[in-house]
């Protein structure tokens, strides 16, 4: 199955945090991002994906669209999702991750907007957010899968022999800060 | 598809994938097509004949040892959005580090070029050629002018690096606090504590045998040694790769351990491996690099001069000077955060086309690295076949040793873990040894970035490699440093200077590494 990507509009971060922001001590634990489609009819999610930074737990709640005219509710579809299995080090802090369809607690149909709580209880970061967030709704059913990069463009296999010279020479500049 | 579903299909994908180059495929097909003639494999059952060939003949064996060899040293696939710099090192600031590091050494080796008048690389003159090639057996009676050549770097350099190693989204106050680390190391890794470190070396624990305690003269070897060495000689009959990796985390009898360490390694000596060894050769002896000059330096440094390798001083040079020219070794830098030094073509610069690496096999040696190949002449006396066996631990252990990364194996986690166990488990002493300016690391350092070659007796420094290869891990060597502080403890803590902190940890060659491990690990009160 084949998944086509949503565009989506994510507003900014807010901190929730007991007190002034500026005035406080400590730093806020725990982050909010709000996620829109605008232009988007309501659609069923197939998967989100982004790029962790320093973010230890992650909850979503989804608005959805619902056919009667009460107003549409928020719901929890993950809840204290790991991230880091170990909130003060490194381990998890900045890796790719992928979350699907049938690990939601809901059904995912007809989605109007997401909020993702984020939550860092480690007092040793200075910062925590998610990156290069992205949704994806079904696209059409076609036979190809999403195969990663390495797979188009596979590693040389053995060489039969080694390369020592290009056009017969092996006069070398000094070697190049790339 | 299931998450774990299709991750499995990813893997086997991959593995696939790099079989397909391989010698065993081009074999297992040619096997294949040889069948057809048996009287056994029938047309209607083709597959299951020729898989039930297969199995019978052995190949299915040899397959399986590679796709197990695969999975040992590839790092599972990543996120397909992931890109190709995320598999060598997730962390962006350690990436950047690394990038920096190998900038200054890019420099220095740039810098001793243009002062030394000495090109990278030059064609050798038929003459010259000749000469080399007599001399092949016997490199170490040459005793050319090394005086003007200096390592690229050294341990202690490379520790000054990992000192100042700093998480940018880490709290680094100036002031210490609990976020500041009392050792030397700053960022904040996850290692194993010892609860996990008795589950992860469950083998080693007080109720099972080991080689190097309990085969000792004064236990009967009907105890555990006359049966260990059975179970040792049916791994190698059955030529099982997974169960010899499992067999050796008790350690190795001597005469089974060249051959062992081969089938972990999954090595075999085929013609073309032969074939391939004799093309390096002729490499060395049509082209003269730079880099021979730092490998005949540090071999003159420091294998020479040892009393245990010196006389395989020839062999040295025979196994590290191909290994420079070796580009199938480029292939590691996939999941090694270092890369490649790059050159171009005199003339050529910035041209793609006329890019080549520096040296062909992108490994610039520096001070100690031949001390990596000198062990492993005691086991293998064929030359193509040790270089075989040295590439492999090179590509599988060795290279995280001296490049920074994340790895749990690389030598910031393992710095981190030495210095987080002796912190947690000898607090006094750690703390004693702060005081007087001995921080713990400045000593154990060199220890592991070579492996402890050089500074342990060569039966015992064996005996921690069975471990290395046994469980596919480099954490042994933190623990072990570890647990020679333990051991030296008492004298220790009557020290009062770095200098004499050093010279009680300065001779380790009366030290048996498996009693010191178990009873760091399983033995000490806590």
């Amino acid at each position: 199955m084949s998944r086509v990507s949503v565009p989506c509009h994510v507003k900014g971060t807010v901190a929730l945090q007991v007190g002034d922001v500026r005035t406080s001590q400590g730093r806020p634990g725990v982050l909010v991002i709000d996620v829109t489609f605008p232009s988007v009819a309501p659609f069923e999610l197939q998967e989100i994906m982004f790029k962790n930074y320093y973010t230890a737990f992650l909850t979503i709640r989804v608005r959805q669209h619902t056919s009667t005219h009460t107003p549409a509710k928020w719901v929890t579809c993950l809840r204290d999702y790991c991230l880091m299995p170990d909130p003060h080090s490194e381990e998890g802090a900045q890796e790719y991750v992928s979350l699907f369809k049938h690990q939601m607690l809901c059904d995912m149909g007809k989605v109007l907007e997401l909020r993702l709580i984020l939550r860092q209880p480690s007092p040793l970061w200075l910062s925590f957010t998610v990156e290069e967030l992205q949704i994806y709704q079904q696209g059409p059913k076609s036979p190809s899968m999403t195969f990663p990069k390495w797979l188009s463009h596979p590693v040389p296999c053995e060489q039969p022999a080694p390369l020592l010279e290009v056009d017969g020479c092996y006069d070398l500049n000094l070697l190049s800060y790339t | 598809m299931l998450q774990e579903e299709s991750d499995l299909a990813l893997i086997i994908a991959q593995i696939v994938q790099k079989l397909k180059g391989s010698n065993l495929y081009a074999q297992l097909e040619r096997q294949a097509w040889a069948s057809l003639q048996r009287p056994e494999i029938k047309l209607e059952s083709l597959k299951e004949d020729i898989k039930e060939f297969f199995k019978i003949s052995g190949w299915e064996k040899k397959l399986q040892n590679a796709v197990y060899s695969e999975l040992n040293v590839f790092p599972l696939p990543s996120h397909p959005a992931a890109p190709p710099e995320h598999l060598k090192e997730p962390l962006v600031y350690m990436r950047k580090a690394q990038g920096s590091w190998e900038k200054r050494i890019l420099k220095s080796l740039n810098s001793m070029c243009t002062e030394l008048s000495i090109p990278l690389a030059r064609k050798r003159p038929v003459g010259e050629q000749k000469e080399l090639l007599n001399k092949w057996n016997e490199m170490g009676t040459d005793e050319p002018d090394l005086s003007l050549f200096r390592p690229v770097y050294a341990p202690k350099d490379f520790l000054e690096v990992l000192i100042n190693l700093r998480n940018p989204n880490y709290e680094n106050g100036d002031s210490h606090s609990f976020r500041t680390h009392l050792g030397l190391i700053q960022v904040p890794l996850k290692v194993k504590d010892i609860p996990e470190l008795k589950e992860f070396f469950v083998e080693l624990g007080l109720t099972a045998g080991q080689l190097g305690i309990d085969d000792s003269t004064q236990v009967p070897p009907e105890l555990f040694e006359n049966e260990h060495v059975r179970i040792g000689q049916k791994v190698l009959s059955e030529q099982d790769s997974a169960a010899a990796q499992q067999y050796i985390r008790q350690g190795s009898p001597t005469a089974l351990r060249a051959e062992l360490w081969a089938l972990i390694l999954n090595i075999s000596s085929q013609p073309e491996d032969i074939l391939y060894y004799e093309q390096l050769k002729t490499n060395v002896i049509q082209h003269d690099l730079l880099v021979d000059s730092l490998i005949y330096k540090d071999v003159k440094l420091t294998a020479s001069n040892d009393d245990y390798y010196f006389v395989f001083e020839d062999y040295l040079y025979q196994v590290l000077l191909c290994f420079s020219r070796d580009t199938s070794v480029l292939g590691h830098f996939a999941y090694n955060s270092a890369s490649p030094p790059k050159s171009y073509i005199r003339g050529k610069l910035g041209l793609e086309e006329y890019a080549v690496f520096y040296p062909p096999n992108g490994v610039i040696p520096f001070h100690g690295f031949s001390m990596y190949v000198a062990p492993l002449c005691f086991l293998y006396h064929e030359p193509s076949k040790l270089y075989q066996i040295f590439r492999e631990m090179y590509v599988r252990f060795f290279f995280r040793l001296h490049s920074i990364s994340s790895h749990p194996s690389g030598i910031v986690s393992l710095c981190l873990l030495f210095e987080t166990l002796l912190q947690t488990y000898l607090p006094q002493l750690f703390y004693h040894l702060r005081e007087i300016g001995a921080q713990p690391l400045r000593i154990s350092f060199k220890w592991m970035v070579r492996a402890f070659s050089g500074y342990l007796a060569t039966d015992q420094l064996l005996l921690l490699w069975d471990r290395i290869l046994g469980y596919n891990s480099l954490e042994i060597l933190a623990v072990l440093a570890a647990a020679v502080f333990a051991f030296r403890a008492v004298n220790l803590m009557e020290v009062t200077s770095l200098a004499a902190a050093e010279a009680v940890l300065a001779d380790l060659s009366t030290l048996k590494v498996m009693p010191l491990l178990q009873i760091f690990l399983f033995a000490t009160v806590t």
